[in-house]
Order: structure tokens, then C-alpha cells, then sequence
């Protein structure tokens, strides 16, 4: 009796302890729930995908150049003596502009006359040695005195030539001279130094009229087409609208291939703007009236490409060799409360900028697509959400 | 007055919860809507009678009742009657035999299903000595299974009851017997039984009880409208209620009562006078 | 018979008796792919034509997994909170029943007073009411008193159940007039005599009662299929009610923590509950 006594006594503190543990693990559990799921679980952020237009977004700043400029050179390389123009000066066709100092160029015609002088004093004496050689009779001395005054005669001659060329030459070098009418857009030449390798001036042409070019994303470029007009908003003290009109387009080199439709740069799941390429923009403005070059111009771009379709945000769009896809939260709904899965949906891009993505299929208005998490997820699990 | 003070707070949450509640459902009972409806007298009464659905689930109850009760009484009464006789583990035994009251119907009830569906291991047996399989929930034997059910889980209860009963029958009556050369039959009938009658009045009651709460596993087993067979009158209550038919549920409620009452007062008068009997 | 057979048979019936039990904490011991497997065509009417195919009951799992206990405890903390729900409508009807009805059954069973056999019928008559009979005036008197959708309205019916009162009284009318009678020439009040003899010797029927209690409320469907429409109060009877093909993966492993506080109850109030029972079943 007393050993069933004390048997049965020691199953009930069995007992007992047993179910201390179970409520106990309970109550823990219960209170901990949260967090425990918070430490099982990851945690997936979502946007919700809207129906809705994409559309291509560009904002950029150029700088007004003018279409054409013309370099002048110092022609001579002498030293500039004066430079009558300043910069952004209208000049007209003729007109000089600078000044060289032609004082080197007059040394060495001083020097080219008086060695024809020389020349000349010198055939006097060929002369004299012929008369003399023709009164001695003596035939070889006086062929010799011929032959040496035909060739004094031809030195003459060519040091005269000389002498005008080096005469017409300073005359054209002295002075540059605009070639066309234009507005002075810089000028290199200082006055007292010799050519500094820049031109000397930098002469717009004002029938030409002016150009901005830029680097856009070859996504929006591609909606665009050369003879497109486009506001460009001009910056700085005088704030107008300037037309410009697409002049040209040349896909940047190093931007990505140029093929792809832009959305391959943009769902690499976002992964910097690098990968985007880009086109060089060349756009003519329309009135250059006023324009000197230089301006700072914006442009604000918004381009529609396609249909409506369904918008998401390009960090939500995955690829693989299957394709583009998305992860979207399933419910599933129990008893015991819903628990969400993720999904892998495959989606059809249709177009893409920057920061969102146009789907064609796969997804429907107001689905939720995970753009985030705090563990990388894959099909099928499940997630706090 | 003394008493009253005991009494007091049963009595209060007695009356407002089960006396009050069931005065209301008799007089809803003749009344043609629910408050403040005028009295019709027996026309819900006949309506019931006349429903089909009503009939087949008071037919189901009595015969679910009038099977499981004697068979559950029988069954357990045998059991008690082995364990009465010496045994290794008596009390380990006694245990397992009682754990099923216990445990919540809710939590076995899959086995139950897995046991007995259609593709379930019960087929499967049938399958493997040859026999056609059969749809045990939606047939007749879906009451078989209910019985069952019922059996397994209501033996241990009875079985102490029988076996407290069994004890407290003398040893030397039996000594007697064998003396007077009764065999074990003799025995059996003429001391155990009766003198067990006391304790068989109190198990057919509690039994009884325990047939209406069988209810949750049919509910369980089968949901809201299960099977034919097995549709009881709770279920036709239950239904009553969410299809707002309020008459004809406290009709039903009301009929129901008046059976048990019939019925519980024969049982006690029986008993009185089988004490009278005895003395 | 000898001893030996007879312990054996009676053994291979017992063990019979707990197949259910075990099969459910082994089962809740598989992975969930594992159920799924064995026991997906559960429900679906196959064509018996097609013949052949059979879910078997496994006994022991192919891999041991807690991995239905994790998703259930920690993956859906629901089923804490149904747990929980379930305990908070539990644990006051026993303790609420308990109490009124020690009082109530003192009085029965140890009191004089008018109309006490009859009242005491009364009460036994509407013990063996099934809970649908007094199924709308109840509706309307827990509608009344404003306690739809709270616990309350399962809670307060709980605790006037009239099974309490019977099944103490009976326990407490074995309890001989003498250790009474002592105390009163001793001078002491009902409420001593109450408090300080009967209840210490109603010990085995009041564990008994608690665990009968707490055996039929924890098991509870219907009332709150009823009185709660209110899913995140629910007890997890319902739920497990539910459980349909979806989430059979985990059923098992709710169904062993389910009956879990149960078996412990039991096993620990073992002796008392018996012999609570028995004495309660004799004809004082």
C-alpha cells in the first residue's frame, strides 16, 4: 500500500511537471509568436501593380552652340598686335578682326631689298668686267663676264619676286579678317604674343543659327524621330521657350546595344543607369534670334509609348533563361488563418523606363508584387507579409 | 431558509438559463411566430408530425438511443465483469479503457474519417478478403459507425460505474450460491444483476444522456446535413434554427422533453419499486 | 479463464481501445508531404470501378518530423489563440459549476427543506436536455441580456449546468450523516460544516466533476456554433472541425496538443475521478 502510495505520488509530480513544460512551452510560444514568425518567416514588401500608361520621362540640360564655328588661325604665326573685336561682337564679312605685328616681316624685306641691291651693285661690276673684256678682245674672259651676268640677271629677278611676294604676303598677314558675317565666339589671340596653338578667334556663323545637343536614354530616343520638334526651355536671366527641331540621333557607343529594348537596362532589377544607353541628341533650334551660344537650355521630355498596360516598379521584375517574371503573394486561406506564398509569375514586358515597368500578360490590376524582402526568396515560400 | 442561501445562486442562473428559457420554448411552441405571435394551439405540433424530415429524425434518435444504450449497457457490463476477476495491470487496464471519455471527440475524428471513408482502411480490409466495399458514411451503416463511435467512448464510464456496483455486492452472497450449488449462470442472474439493478438505473440515465451528445461527432463526422440515417434531432434542431423555423424547433423541443420526462419518470417509478421490492 | 488469458485478452481489447489515441500522436509525428500522401484521397469519391486504391491508417510515420507542431505553434499562431479561447471558456464553467454547484448540492444533500425531491428532479430532468431544446429560448434570453458574441453567453449557461448539482449531490449524500451531526452538536453553522467537512470529503467527486466538466466544455460544438459567430473567439473544437482536406497536414498534430490538457487531467486526477464517478453512481 505505502509503495503504491509512493508510486502513484511520483507519477503525479510527473505529471505535474509534465504539464508545467506543456503550458509553459504554450505561453511561451504564445507570447513569442510574433516574433518567432518575424525569425522563420522573411518579410516581403510589396507594390501594388496599376493599370496605367508608362511613360518615358526625360529631363536634361544643353548648352546652346551654335551649328557652325570657324577657327581662325593666326595665318603667319606672328605676334598679335591688336585685337579689334570682343568676344560675342557681331562682325561683319571683311572686317578685321586682328592685328599682327608685321615688323619681322619688314626686317626681312629690308634685308631681300638691299641684297637686290647688292645684286645690282654686283652686276655693275659683271658689266665693267665686260666692257673690259670686250675692249682686251679676249673671248674666254668676255664668256665668262656673259655667262656671270645672265646669272646675276636671273638672281635679280628672283630676289624681285621674292620681294613682292614677301611684300603681298605682309599685307595679307598683317590682318584677319572675318570670312563670313558671325558673331566672335571666342577669342584666343592676346595682344604682344605669338600664336598660343588655339585659334586666334572663334567666329560663329549667324546664317547657320544655332544647335543644342545632349545625351538622352536610347529608350526615350527611340520614340523620337528626326524632324520632331521639341520645347526647350531656355535658362539664366532671360527665362522663353525655344523650339528646336530633331536634327540628328547617333546611338552612344557606350551605352549597352542598342537593339535591346530598353527594358533589358531597365529589369536588370535596377541595377544603376549605367547599363542604360544612351543617344546623342542633336537638336537645331528654330529662332536663334537673340541666341549668342553658350545659353543653358532644358529640356523636358515625356514620351507615351505604348497602350495601357500594367505598371510596375522595374525592381520588382526578375529574369532568367525562361524570361522576365515576378514574384507575387499567394493566399492561401486555413483554418488556422491565411499564410501567404510567394508565386513566381512570368510576365511580358512590354516597355520599361527608369523606374517602372509596363507588363502586357502575366499580371492583373491591383495584384501585389514583391519588390523586396528581407531574405532573398524564391517560388513557393512562405513569407510574413 | 438556510437552504435557500445554498441554493440561491444555482437556483437564479438555473431559472434565467434553463427553467425560464424552457417555459418560453413550450409557450413559443403554440404560438404561430416568435414574440408576441397568437395562439394556435396543437398546429405546430401537427405540422411537425406531418414534416418528414422531422419524423425521420425522430426515428433516427429513438433508434439510435434504443441500439447504443442496451448494447453500450451489455458491453460494458461484460467488461466490468472481467475486470472484476483477478488480472495482471487491473488498474493500467481500467485506465486504457476509460481514456477514450477523455479525449476530445474533435481530436479523433480524423482517424474516425481516415477509418471509415470511402477510400478508407475499413475498404480496405473488405478489399483484401474479397467483399465489395462500402460507403460506410453515406449508408445505413453510417449509424453503425455512430454506434461504435458512441461505444468506444462511453464503455470506460460505464464499466467504473458497474464495476463500484460489483463491489459492493457481498462476497458471501456468492459463497452461498456455490455452497447451494448455483452454477456461474445462476450466479450471475440471480445475485449480480440484481443487485447491480440500483447502478443499471443510474447508467441507463447517464447513458442516455451521453447518446444525445453524440450529436458532436455525427456534427464532426458528417457536418450539418449528414447522411440520411444518421440525421438526428439535433440536427433537425440545429437546422431549425438557422433556417428560423422557431416554431417548429420549440415543438420539436417541446415533444422531445415530453418523451425524456415520460420516459425518466417510468425509469425512477420502476426503480422505487424494485427497492420496495427488495426491502 | 486463467489469469494470464485473460489479462492478454483483455489487454488486445485495450490496446484496441487506444488505437485512435496513439494513431493520433504518431501520425503527428509525420511531415506534412507525408499525410498529404497517405491520406489525400480522403473525402473524394473515387470510382469504384477504378478499385484498388485505399488509404491506410500508418501507424508509424517514415521520418519523424515536428514539423506539423512548428508550423501549428509557430507558423500560425491562431491555433495558440483558438487554444487559448478554448481554455478561457473552459476554465471558468469548471470553476464557476463547481462552486455553484457544491452549494447548490450541500443543500440537496444535506439539508432539509420544502420541495426538495422534486426540485431536485427538476434539475435532473434538465440534465438530461440536449443542449438544442432550450436552444432559442436560450438565444433570446442571452440576446436579452446583451451577451451574444461573448463569451459569456457559453460561459454563464455553463456554469448553472444542472450535471454539476447531480452528480455532487450524489457524492456528497454517500457522506455519512455522522461526521455532520458531530460537527452541529459541536456548534458549528451549515456554513462551517460545508466549508470544513464536506467539501475536503467531496475531494474525489469535485475532481471527478472537474474532469467530466472539462471533458463535455472542451469538447464543445454547439453552442458555439451558436452563441459565436465571431471566428477569432472560437474554441478549437470548431476549428478542428474544419479542418478539411487543406489542412489535414497539421490536424493531427492539433488534435495531440487538443487532447493533450485532457489525458494530463485525467491521468493526473485518475484515482479521484474514479472513485468520484462510482460513488456518484451508488444510491446514496
Amino acid at each position: 500500500m505505502d509503495l503504491d502510495e509512493t508510486a502513484a505520488q511520483s507519477r503525479k509530480r510527473k505529471i505535474r511537471r509534465f504539464a508545467a513544460l506543456f503550458f509553459g512551452l504554450l505561453i511561451v510560444l504564445t507570447l513569442t509568436g510574433n516574433t518567432l514568425q518575424a525569425l522563420t518567416l522573411p518579410k516581403v514588401y510589396t507594390a501594388q501593380a496599376n493599370r496605367g500608361e508608362l511613360a518615358h520621362a526625360f529631363k536634361g540640360t544643353g548648352t546652346v552652340v551654335p551649328a557652325e564655328m570657324k577657327e581662325l588661325a593666326n595665318p603667319a604665326g606672328w605676334k598679335v598686335a591688336h585685337v579689334l573685336v570682343k568676344q560675342g561682337e557681331r562682325v561683319s564679312k571683311g572686317q578685321t578682326l586682328v592685328q599682327y605685328d608685321d615688323s619681322e616681316a619688314k626686317q626681312q624685306l629690308a634685308e631681300a631689298q638691299s641684297a637686290l641691291k647688292k645684286l645690282q651693285l654686283s652686276m655693275e661690276g659683271l658689266e665693267h668686267s665686260y666692257i673690259l673684256a670686250v675692249t682686251d678682245g679676249d673671248e674666254s674672259a668676255k664668256l665668262s663676264a656673259k655667262l656671270a651676268i645672265e646669272t646675276a640677271k636671273l638672281d635679280i629677278a628672283d630676289q624681285k619676286q621674292r620681294i613682292q611676294f614677301q611684300q603681298a604676303g605682309r599685307a595679307e598677314n598683317q590682318r584677319l579678317t572675318a570670312p563670313f558675317d558671325g558673331v566672335v565666339a571666342a577669342i584666343g589671340a592676346t595682344e604682344g604674343l605669338g600664336s598660343s596653338g588655339a585659334p586666334d578667334i572663334q567666329l560663329t556663323n549667324a546664317a547657320k543659327g544655332f544647335q543644342v545637343e545632349m545625351l538622352i536614354p536610347s529608350t526615350i530616343a527611340e520614340l523620337l524621330s528626326e524632324g520632331d520638334l521639341l520645347e526647350l526651355q531656355l535658362t539664366g536671366e532671360e527665362q522663353r521657350m525655344l523650339e528646336g527641331r530633331v536634327a540628328a540621333m547617333k546611338s552612344d557607343s557606350l551605352g549597352g546595344n542598342a537593339g535591346d529594348l530598353g527594358g533589358g537596362g531597365a529589369g536588370a532589377g535596377g541595377q544603376g543607369q549605367g547599363a542604360v544607353s544612351s543617344t546623342l541628341l542633336t537638336l537645331a533650334v528654330v529662332d536663334g534670334k537673340g541666341l549668342k551660344g553658350g545659353e543653358r537650355v532644358e529640356l523636358n521630355l515625356s514620351k507615351v509609348k505604348s497602350a495601357a498596360a500594367i505598371l510596375i516598379p522595374n525592381d520588382a521584375v526578375h529574369k532568367d533563361v525562361d524570361g522576365a517574371y515576378v514574384y507575387t503573394v499567394e493566399e492561401h486561406q486555413g483554418p488556422l488563418g491565411n499564410a501567404y506564398y510567394v508565386a513566381r509569375t512570368p510576365i511580358e514586358i512590354a516597355d520599361a523606363n527608369e523606374t517602372t515597368t509596363a507588363v502586357s500578360q502575366g499580371l492583373f490590376d491591383q495584384q501585389n508584387v514583391i519588390v523586396n524582402s528581407s531574405e532573398p526568396v524564391i517560388d513557393g515560400v512562405r513569407v510574413r507579409y | 431558509m438556510l437552504a435557500l442561501l445554498f441554493l440561491a445562486p444555482s437556483l437564479i442562473g438555473f431559472a434565467v438559463f434553463y427553467i425560464i428559457p424552457f417555459a418560453m420554448g413550450v409557450y413559443e411552441s403554440f404560438t404561430d411566430r416568435t414574440l408576441g405571435g397568437s395562439f394556435v394551439g396543437f398546429d405546430n405540433y401537427k405540422e411537425l408530425l406531418a414534416s418528414s424530415s422531422f419524423r425521420k429524425a425522430a426515428a433516427n434518435t429513438l433508434l439510435f438511443t434504443g441500439l447504443s444504450v442496451p448494447l453500450l449497457i451489455a458491453a460494458s457490463l461484460s467488461l466490468a465483469l472481467l475486470l472484476n476477476r483477478p488480472l495482471f495491470f487491473r488498474n493500467g487496464l481500467r485506465t486504457a479503457f476509460i481514456l477514450p471519455l477523455v479525449v476530445p471527440v474533435a481530436s479523433i475524428v480524423m482517424i474516425w474519417q481516415i477509418f471509415a471513408d470511402w477510400n478508407g482502411t475499413l475498404n480496405l480490409w473488405l478489399h483484401h478478403w474479397g467483399k465489395e466495399r462500402v460507403d460506410w458514411l453515406q449508408s445505413d451503416w453510417s449509424m453503425g459507425v455512430l454506434v461504435i463511435m458512441y461505444l468506444w467512448k462511453n464503455i470506460g464510464y460505464n464499466m467504473i460505474l458497474f464495476l463500484a456496483g460489483l463491489q459492493s455486492i457481498p462476497q458471501d452472497y456468492y459463497e452461498t450460491a456455490r455452497i447451494e450449488g448455483a452454477g456461474r449462470l445462476r450466479q450471475l442472474v440471480h445475485i449480480t444483476l440484481v443487485y447491480l439493478t440500483p447502478t443499471m438505473f443510474f447508467v441507463i440515465l447517464i447513458s442516455i444522456i451521453n447518446s444525445f451528445k453524440v450529436f458532436r461527432e455525427t456534427y464532426l463526422l458528417a457536418g450539418d446535413y449528414p447522411y440520411d440515417r444518421i440525421y438526428m434531432l439535433q440536427h433537425y434542431m440545429n437546422n431549425m434554427f438557422f433556417s428560423l423555423d422557431i416554431q417548429k424547433l420549440t415543438a420539436a423541443a417541446t415533444l422531445m422533453v415530453g418523451c425524456i420526462v415520460l420516459f425518466v419518470t417510468g425509469l425512477l417509478r420502476a426503480e422505487r419499486r424494485f427497492r420496495d421490492n427488495m426491502e | 479463464m486463467s489469469k494470464l488469458v485473460l489479462t492478454i485478452w483483455l489487454g488486445v481489447m485495450a490496446a484496441i481501445m487506444l488505437v485512435p489515441i496513439v494513431l493520433t500522436f504518431t501520425n503527428s509525428l509525420m511531415m506534412e508531404r507525408e499525410i498529404g500522401l497517405n491520406y489525400d484521397l480522403i473525402g473524394q469519391m473515387t470510382d469504384a470501378a477504378a478499385g484498388g486504391k485505399f488509404v491506410n491508417l500508418k501507424v508509424l510515420p517514415d521520418w519523424l518530423s515536428l514539423e506539423q507542431y512548428l508550423h501549428i505553434l509557430v507558423l500560425a499562431p491562431k491555433f495558440l489563440r483558438m487554444f487559448w479561447n478554448s481554455a478561457a471558456l473552459v476554465v471558468p464553467i469548471i470553476a464557476g459549476q463547481t462552486a455553484v454547484a457544491a452549494l447548490a448540492a450541500y443543500a440537496f444533500a444535506k439539508l432539509r427543506f420544502f420541495g426538495r425531491d422534486k426540485l431536485f428532479l427538476l434539475y435532473l430532468m434538465t440534465m438530461l436536455m440536449p443542449f438544442q431544446v432550450t436552444l432559442v429560448p436560450n438565444y433570446m434570453v442571452v440576446d436579452k441580456l446583451g451577451l451574444m458574441n461573448s463569451g459569456a453567453a457559453i460561459i454563464l449557461p455553463g456554469i448553472f449546468g444542472a450535471f454539476g448539482v447531480f452528480m455532487l449531490r450524489q457524492f456528497m449524500a454517500h457522506i455519512p450523516f455522522a461526521y455532520t451531526e458531530a460537527a452541529k452538536i459541536d456548534g458549528a453553522g451549515s456554513w462551517t460544516i460545508f466549508a470544513r467537512i464536506i467539501l475536503p470529503l467531496a475531494k474525489p467527486g469535485l475532481a471527478a466533476l472537474t474532469v467530466l466538466l472539462f471533458v463535455d466544455y472542451w469538447n464543445m460544438i454547439e453552442q458555439p456554433i451558436i452563441f459565436l459567430q465571431d471566428a477569432s473567439m472560437q474554441p478549437l473544437s470548431l476549428y478542428l472541425a474544419y479542418i478539411d482536406k487543406e489542412a489535414r497536414g497539421i490536424g493531427f498534430a492539433a488534435s495531440a496538443l487538443y487532447m493533450t490538457p485532457m489525458v494530463l487531467l485525467f491521468l493526473y486526477a485518475e484515482s479521484y475521478f474514479i472513485e468520484g464517478v462510482q460513488l456518484s453512481g451508488i444510491k446514496g
